[in-house]
């Protein structure tokens, strides 16, 4: 059975018809690369995966109810979001941060509980943050805070992840180490996984399924090694691409 | 092992804050035209001084000075706490309570029961009445779209704001002099008239329970609308709790005391740098960093130029931004 179900759906924006008809199914276990041009309705797609964006046409459901049922806490128990844009706030520490994530677990009080700090500690200890832990938000670099909130969704313990484009401002340490965690939650505790990127060969080492989007309403999705080819890059970045033979895999290069 | 972020220093500043609160209202009671040593004031208070020389006093004490004093305390922290809900609902730290126009409608409504010689329990409600008012007429202009941008709602309470600054300035022009004194005093703040908070006191109480569940949210809140929803918090009605609250206790403090400014800007600010962001702490600590800081400047405001009496507006502007600056350069260990 799908956790997640899109049925029919449509993404626009004024003018543009970004998707139209998705019919697709995110199973347990499954690790999702969204690629797509500027513009072609990835952050979209997500945020309305997670509710947060009203659709205009078809149907998701999230375990065979309709997402529009839920309450925003019953989401977010089963669905944490990494959004591309970073906000500046009001000062806190790194482990305030995090420790945000344990919110929807909470009761209504929703006053932070003694074993929140196990979570904490795993999800900082994992993004490489644990010794800035009482450090201000404020004083991390770019990378650190992006690993920060990955942190937070790790915390937050759900289901699914849906995940706008995580790589960025990580230097390639981090950003292998964080591919294979979700890697490995996808394989070892069936997981889901959906994270949009530009980091096209990346990506496709880690994710076995793969979501086209081409912008004009046009879409494909597939088990990555059977949907990627040279021939679709090609049509879905307008650009001439290289395919070279790797012992990663293949290695697709822009001409 | 990472140490818990321990809320025992938290706990630690709060209680500070509360010994603090007492000390400044013995001060407030000891001082004044006569003063009244300590003790005496605490045996007045716990009701066992039998000492028939201490009924003139007594009276001083509890009728003239307590109910003033305890005016000062329910204002300060009202305001404090109120604008700490205004800078996380419009997530800008110039916020402050009278950002989205509540006293700007209460102002109005205070001046025209001045302008009809109306009596004091006519002035505070025609304030609350203005307040209220203005607080609709925000909450409406800002609730026909669908989704709430604080810019939205900031840009409506300053052009409503604005609105009414118009009207204040229009009714001082058309105001006859006798009566422009006491509409000035209004303006700048002022607890010279003011009785025994009784009702103010239970709407603060209510308040500081409402915002034991609030404050885990507002800390989600900070980094904006969609992350909290992301994180499970329902937006909209937490937006709405917040406005109505703020503006309810903004509303309750301005009927009681006139539009004392500063404190609602400037204490949640400090607050944030002494006890920190986590709004667990920083409502309470705010509300009693309120109080104390109204308090003693109310208490200067009626002693230190004694027999003149200021308007407690300037002394709380005189003794907060000196205070503000120190902390705001002060350098973070």
């Amino acid at each position: 059975m799908g956790l997640l179900r899109c049925q029919q759906l449509a993404i626009e924006v004024p003018g543009r018809n970004l998707i139209t008809r998705l019919d697709w199914n995110i199973e347990p276990g499954q690790f999702w690369l969204i690629l797509g041009r500027n513009g072609s309705g990835k952050t979209s797609l997500l945020q309305s995966l997670a509710g947060l964006r009203k659709i205009q046409q078809g149907s998701i459901d999230l375990q065979q109810q309709s997402l529009q049922q839920y309450r925003r806490i019953e989401i977010a128990q089963r669905m944490a979001i990494l959004f591309q844009q970073q906000e500046s706030s009001f000062p806190v520490t790194v482990l305030e941060s995090a420790s945000a994530g344990r919110h929807p677990h909470r009761n209504f009080w929703g006053w932070p509980t003694a074993d929140d700090q196990t979570f904490v500690q795993d999800a900082l200890q994992q993004m490489d943050l644990l010794s800035l832990a009482h450090h201000s938000v404020d004083s991390l670099s770019g990378g650190e805070r992006r690993r920060l909130e990955l942190a937070t969704l790790l915390v937050q313990d759900p289901a699914l992840f849906l995940l706008d484009e995580p790589t960025n401002h990580l230097d390639l340490h981090h950003q292998i180490g964080m591919l294979k965690h979700f890697h490995q939650l996808a394989t070892e505790q069936q997981r889901c996984i959906v994270m949009t990127s530009h980091e096209l060969n990346l990506g496709l080492r880690y994710c076995s399924h793969t979501l086209l989007l081409y912008g004009n309403g046009e879409w494909e999705a597939g088990k990555t090694a059977e949907l990627i080819n040279t021939e679709r890059l090609e049509k879905l970045y307008q650009h001439p691409m290289q395919c070279h033979k790797s012992t990663n895999g293949d290695i697709y290069l822009p001409a | 092992m990472i140490r818990p972020d321990t809320p025992a220093k938290r706990l630690a500043g709060l209680l500070l804050l509360v010994l603090l609160t007492g000390l400044a209202l013995l001060y407030a009671l000891t001082s004044g035209s006569i003063d009244i040593p300590a003790k005496t004031v605490l045996q007045i208070l716990t009701g066992s001084s039998g000492n028939v020389d201490n009924n003139q006093l007594s009276v001083i004490v509890l009728q003239l000075r307590l109910p003033r004093a305890l005016a000062a305390l329910v204002t300060g922290a009202l305001l404090a706490m109120a604008g700490a809900f205004m800078q996380v609902l419009l997530r800008n730290p110039l916020a402050d309570p009278y950002v989205l126009g509540v006293s700007g409608g209460a102002a109005v409504g205070a001046l025209v029961a001045l302008m009809l010689g109306l009596g004091s329990a006519m002035i505070s409600g025609s304030a609350l009445v203005g307040a209220l008012a203005s607080m609709l007429l925000v909450f409406g202009l800002s609730h026909r779209r669908n989704r709430t941008h604080s810019e939205h709602l900031l840009l409506t309470g300053i052009v409503v704001a604005t609105g009414w600054g118009a009207v204040i300035s229009f009714l001082l022009s058309a105001s006859p002099d006798q009566q422009l004194r006491g509409m000035l005093f209004w303006l700048m703040g002022d607890l010279s008239h003011t009785r025994m908070p009784a009702l103010e006191s239970l709407v603060l109480l209510a308040c500081l329970i409402i915002s034991l569940p609030l404050a885990p949210r507002l800390n989600l809140f900070v980094h904006g609308p969609l992350r909290a929803a992301a994180l499970g918090v329902a937006i909209q009605p937490l937006q709405w709790t917040i406005f109505v609250l703020a503006s309810v206790m903004t509303a309750t403090a301005v009927q009681l005391a006139g539009a004392i400014g500063f404190i609602g800007l400037v204490v949640p600010h400090i607050m944030r740098r002494l006890i920190g962001s986590d709004h667990r702490y920083l409502l309470p600590a705010s509300a009693l960093g309120g109080a104390i800081l109204l308090l003693l400047a109310d208490t200067l405001a009626r002693t230190v130029l004694s027999p003149m009496l200021l308007p407690t507006g300037v002394l709380t502007a005189l003794l907060g931004v000196p205070l503000f600056l120190y902390l705001l350069n002060r350098k973070l260990a």
